[in-house]
């Protein structure tokens, strides 16, 4: 039996078959532009700090940043709306748990540290962390059923 | 939920892979669906029961039914 292997977003390293063409497309879609948002954040960081532009291109840069988060998003949730239904369930029980991880996590460092500046960090990380986690276990665990 | 599916997938001679192509899904699910792991959708188990030719309560029981009939 061949298996797949698919892209960084989701099933990464995970000999998992019999993905559909869809999936496999709306997959590659989303990662590709979440990998264009997250290297348009990064040149504008660096761009900002380095470069020595002047300030008034803060405001193209994030606006084409902000185009870039749009096109990831709208990409990210046509995959889920496509998505075959475990697929569907696996990612939106990883957001649930990642939802609920950045929650709790944040909203108690908030309270250990008041207006520390890693306040944004201490919402998003465990957020990603659980929630890509969560996709993972749950995809290896749907490979580890038919084996 | 209990479900035949494998038996009825086997008396037809299908695989995983062509049951998952007649119902637009991927084989993971089939497989899910086999041993238990995933509850079907109502519009899956529908698609499943048009393909073969069987009402759904024929092919998905909940166990209560079962429970109560040994009864």
């Amino acid at each position: 039996m061949s298996k797949d292997r698919i892209n960084l977003w989701s099933w990464h390293g995970l000999p998992w078959s019999g993905l559909r063409p869809r999936d496999k497309a709306n997959e590659n879609r989303t990662s590709l532009y979440a990998f264009l948002w997250v290297a348009c954040l990064a040149a504008i960081r660096i761009a900002s700090k380095y470069a020595g532009l002047p300030e008034w291109t803060i405001w193209p840069m994030a606006a084409v940043s902000l185009w870039c988060g749009w096109l990831f998003v709208r990409a990210f949730h046509r995959m889920l709306r496509e998505a075959d239904e475990m697929i569907r369930n696996i990612h939106l029980a990883g957001l649930a748990a990642g939802f609920g991880a950045g929650l709790i996590c944040g909203l108690t460092f908030t309270i250990l540290r008041p207006a520390a500046p890693g306040a944004v960090l201490a919402f998003f990380l465990p957020m990603m962390i659980v929630y890509v986690t969560s996709v993972i276990l749950a995809a290896r665990q749907a490979v580890k059923d038919e084996e | 939920m209990n479900n035949r599916l494998r038996v009825l997938r086997a008396e037809r001679r299908i695989s995983q892979a062509e049951l998952a192509e007649l119902l637009d899904v991927s084989r993971q699910t089939v497989n899910a669906i086999e041993v238990g792991k995933h509850d079907p959708s109502l519009p899956l188990a529908f698609r499943i029961a048009r393909v073969f030719g069987q009402p759904i309560e024929a092919i998905f029981s909940d166990g209560l039914s079962e429970a109560q009939a040994a009864e």
